[in-house]
């Protein structure tokens, strides 16, 4: 309440200094529900009957933008949230509000989404200067962008499988310096003033426990200090008509990391994680092969030395003898990369194709031996080891592009099982700004040793309503 | 002038003179002139309304804000920024040859690069596709052969060089005698059939002629799409920068 407060007496103090200067109101309504299409009675992560609300929520959003200067603009949104039916419960996973989740816990939220202001050739010509709260593009591949750590995985709206929210990034703050040596050369460096976290929903504890049970769980954070602040640098450039950006990231990872394992007392176990630090050396291109469009993001990330423990029990003695065993957290650099095409086929108006092979989803990383063993850590699985995708999708529009047609899917490869997640959707445009959608995310294959595979017990079927203004 | 344009004008008026008929290539040499050559404005700024019409009859309006950019010898710049309705505000076309077109799309942040085989794609629902948006030579890539002549116009028939890659097999053409630039195009597609037709009015504007309305009809659809450019500003010394990922990402005023 006292946040709802505070936003709405900032918004009444800028509102009327930005009417006298320039100001776009613009914004969007939408109703988004969704329902279980399969009865479940044994999770692992949803339990429900056939025909179950899975979500139900009101979202709204309020930007309000313009110019204060030929040089400088300015962008602040608030947005809502009315979730009255809770998918998710806290009891189970207190820490995730801590970790500043869209509360999907709490019937209601309001929050700044962003807020910046952008000086144009601020200091000398060629730079441009934008502060304050920011999504910032970093990377050239649709969505699944492997080289963007500034901007994190909005993961706990992921898993209401609103299509708006796949591979959604959450804006941060920042000072973002961008100096154009040319026209499509520039040199990018961004000061993130804090660490990045990704919001995790409320009720997924199993998600972050590497498949083990927990008793308690210990989220290790960091002092709001100087130098535990992030930063990045890019440079971006047109080489043989292909876009092309170098990059480099020092901060920390995005997602909570399991890094111990504490017996507390009997059959008790605590769990500790941290967002530990990383450098990631990033290549991302843009351009087109034999009239197609493509793209490529190859990431190489270099993880800190940490070092993670487990208590080992002897059997035979009583109570059992515990060891605590040091082991390291990663085995060291690895890979994350990501290739893309689209291309548009001649038939009909023509149908869009867009394809993207994938090495590492957002939450996947290249653990250490021991730990894979002593915290379960396998493909598969959330907050898992590496593994392969393709997402591909292909979309045809009729009736002057009022009504859009997609059919998506990803294709999972683990240690020889795989899943495929379908997913249909079908956009109408009643008018302009006003969209009705519906869809689906419809799974198949193996449930086991697969992220998405799980999910086909549950099935999910959603309609989206949207005006925008 | 440069030397070109003279020879052209001492060539024309010595056709007019002694009664020498241009050549269908010649009549596309002079509406190139017109269009992206040495009789177009330096550069433009508009104002311009697209009016979507469905084969029902609906009707949907989008308002842009285009920059375009003449460059001699070399493909034109433009760059076109939505200012309505809401859901499009700030999405933005920018074009700087045939192969290197890029959207912005504001929702997501991101710049997208069009590739070729995209470029027939509708431009945002509109009846013209990315390609039609784009400005460049027809002499390039079109072999002109005259038809007709008419008092008023040309009547071209426009074929596609072998080589080039362009949507559009045929293309007829009738040209104005008086502005040098195209009235009427009816548009072929590969397997010969009737695809689109365009209607376009132009009008002085200082030393230039300058497109002020264009009717794009989609013969197979049944629907039209109607540019009417407005608050026309030619020879204002655009900066090159305007025409960068730059400015694409840029809310305009």
């Amino acid at each position: 309440m006292k946040k709802t407060v505070f936003f709405l007496s900032l918004a009444l103090l800028v509102f009327p200094q930005t009417v006298k200067a320039d100001v776009t109101v613009s914004g969007q309504f939408k109703l988004f529900t969704s329902l279980f299409l399969k009865q479940n009675d044994t999770g692992p992560y949803f339990i429900h009957d056939s025909g179950e609300f899975a979500n139900k929520r009101i979202e709204t959003r309020l930007r309000f933008s313009g110019f204060l200067s030929d040089q400088i603009s300015y962008a602040v949104r608030f947005d809502s949230y009315s979730q009255p039916d809770a998918l998710f419960s806290s009891d189970s996973f207190p820490e995730s509000s801590s970790l500043g989740a869209p509360t999907l816990a709490e019937p209601f939220d309001f929050f700044l989404y962003e807020g910046n202001i952008k000086i144009s050739d601020f200091l000398f010509h060629g730079l441009d200067f934008t502060l304050g709260k920011q999504r910032i593009q970093w990377g050239t591949a649709d969505m699944v962008n492997v080289v963007d750590n500034l901007n994190p995985v909005d993961f706990a709206n992921f898993l209401t499988f609103d299509p708006d929210y796949f591979g959604e990034r959450r804006p941060q703050t920042a000072l973002n310096f961008e100096y154009y040596l040319s026209g499509f050369t520039k040199i990018q460096f961004v000061w993130l003033l804090s660490r990045q976290i990704s919001p995790l929903p409320a009720d997924f504890s199993g998600l972050v426990t590497g498949g083990l049970t927990s008793s308690s769980i210990r989220i290790e954070t960091e002092n709001k200090l100087l130098r535990n602040t992030n930063f990045a640098f890019r440079f971006a450039t047109v080489l043989l008509n292909t876009d092309i950006g170098v990059s480099y990231y020092k901060g920390n990872y995005n997602l909570p990391m399991l890094y111990g394992v504490t017996p507390v007392g009997p059959a008790e176990l605590e769990f500790s994680y941290t967002y530990p630090q990383k450098q990631v050396l990033g290549l991302d291109v843009a351009g087109e092969v034999l009239s197609a469009g493509f793209w490529a993001e190859l990431a190489y990330i270099i993880p800190e030395d940490m070092d993670a423990f487990a208590y080992i029990s002897f059997p035979g003695n009583e109570p059992p003898y515990l060891v605590k065993e040091t082991f390291p957290l990663f085995e060291g650099p690895y890979f994350k990369y990501v290739l893309g095409l689209d291309y548009t086929a001649d038939i009909g108006t023509g149908i869009y194709l867009n394809a993207q092979y994938l090495h590492g989803f957002f939450d996947e990383t290249d653990y250490s031996g021991t730990a894979e063993s002593l915290f379960g850590f396998k493909k598969g699985m959330f907050f898992g080891e590496i593994q392969d995708f393709i997402l591909a999708s292909a979309e045809y529009s009729m009736l002057r592009e009022n009504l859009k047609i997609e059919l998506g899917g990803i294709v999972e490869f683990g240690d020889h099982e795989s899943a495929f997640s379908f997913m249909p959707s079908l956009e109408y445009k009643i008018k302009d700004a006003v969209t009705f959608q519906a869809g689906g995310f419809i799974v198949s294959g193996s449930e086991n040793n697969t992220k998405f595979g799980p999910f086909k017990n549950d099935n999910i079927l959603f309609f989206a309503f949207k005006t925008d203004f | 002038m440069n030397k070109k344009t003279i020879l052209f004008s001492i060539f024309f008026l010595l056709s007019a003179l002694f009664g020498w008929s241009l050549t269908g290539n010649e009549i596309l040499k002079k509406v190139d002139a017109r269009t992206v050559g040495s009789e177009a404005p330096e550069d433009v700024q508009m104002i311009m309304t697209m009016k979507i019409v469905s084969p029902s009859g609906s009707e949907k309006v989008r308002e842009l804000k285009t920059w375009t950019k003449n460059n001699e010898n070399e493909d034109d710049w433009r760059l076109m920024k939505f200012m309505s309705p809401p859901d499009v505000r700030d999405v933005g076309f920018l074009t700087l040859s045939d192969e290197q077109m890029y959207l912005y799309l504001p929702e997501f942040h991101r710049i997208r690069r069009i590739a070729s085989h995209n470029k027939s794609d509708s431009f945002m629902g509109s009846d013209f596709s990315y390609e039609d948006l784009g400005i460049s030579s027809f002499e390039k890539y079109y072999d002109a052969e005259l038809i007709k002549e008419e008092n008023d116009f040309w009547l071209l028939k426009l074929s596609k060089k072998p080589d080039a890659d362009k949507p559009y097999e045929l293309i007829e053409m009738w040209v104005s005698k008086e502005s040098n630039l195209p009235v009427r195009m009816k548009i072929y597609d590969a397997s010969g059939a009737l695809s689109k037709e365009t209607i376009q009015e132009s009008r002085p504007f200082g030393p230039y002629w300058v497109p002020v309305k264009i009717t794009m009809k989609n013969i197979k659809e049944g629907s039209r799409t109607e540019l009417n450019m407005d608050e026309i500003k030619t020879d204002q010394g655009l900066d090159s920068e305007i025409f960068t990922p730059r400015f694409l990402k840029r809310s305009v005023r």
